[in-house]
């Protein structure tokens, strides 16, 4: 079984630790993210007609900007999980901004976005047409709930399949 | 000459010296013999093997020498060559290796560990082999991660089989985050993270340029240690550069036989440690060992000799404890023992007791607040001292019933019967098993004393009363023979009175018709001889009356012949009168005299005096 390093990256308050946290088989407690900044989960994505793929999921701690600590974490990432926040439209431009600077210094990874908070229907900001523009810049476009974790698995299964 | 012999030759065996010019060129010709031999060989080779050994036999030693040439010379090639076969048996080798180990040692320690080590062993949550193998370990390298330092990714992984299993990617990750955030915060160059201490295990770790290294390590490892596992990355570098160097997340277990090399464990010695004391250090225990155990010894002797003195007081009938202790008022001091609560005073001494237990008087202190016990022991004991019962009585309690057996005076029955309830604890009194003793001794005594019909005895409690009349000789012989009455509490002769007879007779004699004389015409005795008259008279009465026979006495006055008879008569009036006067100031009772007349005494009667006769009241009424 191959072995793929995924970061998940996103603006402050996006809901990375809460939307991944519910798929995902904990190892590490959230205490790492405020201590070393980083916390380390890991799941397996075993498709029936093809060859399963651990993902060792990096969930970095959300700051208000993506310092060079925080960068470097992104080192060898095979692939990114984006999360931006459904309910705050600037969080699409930030996670745009992020996945510009970590091209930049590692080169393009496959990655995909998952639009958080899905759940908050009254609070909702994005329009559709907004998302059919993020779709069409190249974004594999997912709608989450951290609540549920509904949206996440085919998320990191569109991912696997991107990554082989 | 010569070419037409040749040209000869050629019509003749032109085509045999073609076929046989050809068959020398490739005889000749290393290659085509080369490969003549490649053609026959495999069929050579198997027909000779069907036909013996004798094949197998000759290639046996080129075989071995060259293959001890080839590894020589490049070991690393049979090694990758092998790698495939020998990995997973080298793997399982040591597997099955490392599980014989640990049954052997669960055998061996099962049958020999302390019940200590077993219970430790088990708190730990180990089996005793594993607690015991843990115990004895100087240091054991529990895993080793070979890490991507680029992605954080595991390269490949070994662990000792002891080890929990755990999610090996993550910990890798985090790893290698660790690194990260280590060398973001602690280092300005590329200084990266070397060694970690968490608890017993250190982590070690070593960098290459496409692998780091990260051996787990439990307790103290040795720095040969570290060099080993420098020396691993820098050979699987070496070795497998292009694998390392382009690692695409696919696990490397080609590499894991060479990680599991690093796996290594040192026990402590079988033998006792290096340790050793020296003399003066050896004393210095020793004595302190002495000195805490003699500590502990005095103590426990405190405690036994405090329990023995508590048990002592706590047994006594009317002594409650509260509390006790024993304590030393300074260092080396003996020690005083203290008890507190509550005793009767009837109930036994506790410094009897504590004397008993073997602690000295002077070290008891004792704080008793007296109080009533109703402890059966005590409700008897208290009976006999209130009720004074004498010896041949024995009390008891029957519940609350106070029981008496023995013998006992009427007496004490009566005081035992009134005063018995009113004690604390008794209700009522039994006093059916008493016997009096009393009628017996009265027999005895009777035996003894033959007294007279004018003595009536009796005896109470023991002591024999005495009343009536009795002659002196009776009552003088009866004391000592009623000090020999076993039995006898004693005597009581206040209520006696003793009879002299033989006195009274003499007086009787000595008084009757005595003549006081008078000079002539007077009527005044002489005076000298009446105290002694009187003090007789006085005896006689007395005796008289002592006897039961009162006596008076008759005083008759007399003249002689001479002189007128109406002045004769008128003198022996006054003679009598005088006489009675007198003697009445003697101590005389003046009712036990009166005056006779002369014609009483009878003629011849011719005296110049007073005439005293002695008469029996009794005899007169």
């Amino acid at each position: 079984m191959s072995t793929r390093k995924v970061c998940v990256i996103g603006d402050f308050g996006v809901g990375k630790t809460s939307t991944v946290a519910r798929v995902v088989h904990n190892v590490f407690s959230e205490k790492y993210l405020t201590t070393v900044g980083v916390k380390i989960d890991t799941y397996v994505h075993a498709p029936a007609d093809a060859p399963a793929q651990k993902l060792v999921i990096w969930d970095i701690a959300g700051a208000d900007r993506f310092g060079s600590a925080e960068m470097n974490y992104l080192r060898g990432a095979h692939g990114y999980v984006v999360v931006i926040d459904g309910t705050r439209p600037d969080t699409v431009a930030a996670a745009q901004q992020l996945l510009a600077d970590a091209a930049r210094r590692y080169g393009e990874v496959p990655f995909v976005t998952l639009v958080n908070k899905n759940d908050l229907t009254a609070e909702w900001q994005l329009s559709d047409d907004e998302l059919d523009a993020l779709s069409g810049s190249g974004h594999a476009v997912f709608k989450t709930s951290a609540l549920s974790g509904s949206g996440v698995a085919d998320a990191l299964a569109h991912l696997c399949e991107r990554m082989r | 000459m010569a070419s037409d012999l040749d040209r000869l030759k050629d019509l003749l065996f032109g085509h045999e010296k073609k076929a046989l010019d050809a068959l020398t060129r490739r005889l000749d010709t290393a290659e085509s013999r080369t490969a003549d031999v490649a053609d026959v060989l495999p069929d050579a080779i198997d027909r000779s093997a069907r036909h013996g050994p004798k094949l197998s036999q000759s290639l046996k030693k080129p075989l071995e020498e060259t293959l001890t040439e080839a590894i020589t010379r490049d070991p690393q090639r049979f090694a990758a060559a092998l790698y495939p076969v020998m990995g997973p048996a080298i793997r399982r080798a040591i597997a099955e290796a490392l599980k014989s180990l640990m049954a052997s040692l669960n055998r061996a320690v099962d049958t020999s560990l302390s019940p200590t080590a077993r219970w430790r062993a088990r708190r730990a949550g180990l089996t005793v082999a594993e607690f015991v193998l843990r115990e004895s370990l100087i240091f054991r390298v529990d895993e080793v991660y070979l890490i991507d330092p680029r992605s954080g990714l595991l390269i490949e992984h070994v662990r000792h089989p002891d080890t929990d299993d755990k999610d090996e990617d993550a910990i890798s990750a985090m790893l290698s985050a660790i690194q990260e955030f280590v060398r973001d915060s602690f280092s300005d160059g590329d200084d990266r993270l070397a060694s970690a201490t968490i608890g017993e295990f250190t982590v070690w770790v070593c960098q290459g340029p496409f692998a780091m290294l990260a051996a787990v390590i439990r307790g103290t490892p040795p720095q040969d240690l570290r060099n080993q596992l420098d020396m691993t990355v820098e050979r699987l570098h070496l070795t497998h550069n292009a694998r390392l160097e382009h690692f695409d997340g696919e696990r490397c277990e080609e590499l894991a036989p060479e990680l599991a090399s690093c796996l290594r464990y040192k026990l402590r010695p079988a033998t006792t440690s290096g340790f050793r004391l020296s003399p003066p250090l050896l004393l210095t225990a020793l004595l302190f060992l002495a000195a805490v155990s003699y500590g502990i010894y005095d103590r426990i002797q405190r405690q036994r000799t405090l329990a023995a003195w508590n048990a002592a007081l706590t047994d006594a009938p009317g002594i409650v404890v509260t509390a006790s202790r024993h304590e030393s008022r300074s260092w080396r001091r003996h020690a005083y023992y203290q008890v507190e609560g509550l005793r009767d005073p009837l109930a036994a001494d506790p410094v009897r007791l504590a004397v008993e237990a073997g602690i000295p008087a002077d070290r008891a202190v004792i704080h008793f607040a007296p109080y009533v016990s109703l402890e059966p022991e005590i409700v008897v004991a208290r009976a006999g001292a209130v009720l004074k019962s004498p010896e041949g009585v024995e009390l008891s309690l029957n519940a609350t019933t106070l029981v008496a057996t023995g013998e006992a005076g009427v007496s004490w029955q009566d005081k035992a019967a009134r005063l018995g309830p009113a004690l604390p604890g008794v209700t009522s009194v039994d006093l059916s098993g008493v016997s009096s003793s009393d009628a017996a001794l009265y027999a005895e005594v009777v035996r003894r004393t033959v007294p007279p019909e004018s003595v009536r005895i009796r005896v109470e409690d023991g002591v024999a009363i005495l009343e009536g009349r009795a002659e002196r000789d009776w009552v003088s012989r009866i004391e000592t023979e009623l000090g020999q009455v076993d039995g006898l509490r004693g005597h009581d002769l206040s209520d006696m009175v003793v009879v002299n007879s033989v006195e009274l007779t003499r007086l009787r004699s000595a008084l009757s018709d005595r003549i006081v004389a008078y000079s002539v015409g007077t009527s005044v005795a002489r005076s000298d001889q009446l105290p002694e008259l009187a003090s007789d008279m006085r005896a006689l009465l007395a005796l008289a009356a002592a006897a039961g026979d009162p006596a008076g006495f008759t005083l008759t006055g007399l003249t002689d012949g001479s002189g007128a008879l109406v002045a004769n008569r008128r003198l022996r009036a006054q003679r009598a009168e005088d006489l009675i006067a007198r003697l009445q100031t003697l101590g005389v009772p003046a009712t036990a005299m009166r005056v006779g007349t002369r014609e009483a005494l009878g003629p011849g009667m011719s005296r110049r005096g007073v005439r005293i006769t002695v008469r029996s009241e009794s005899a007169a009424q």
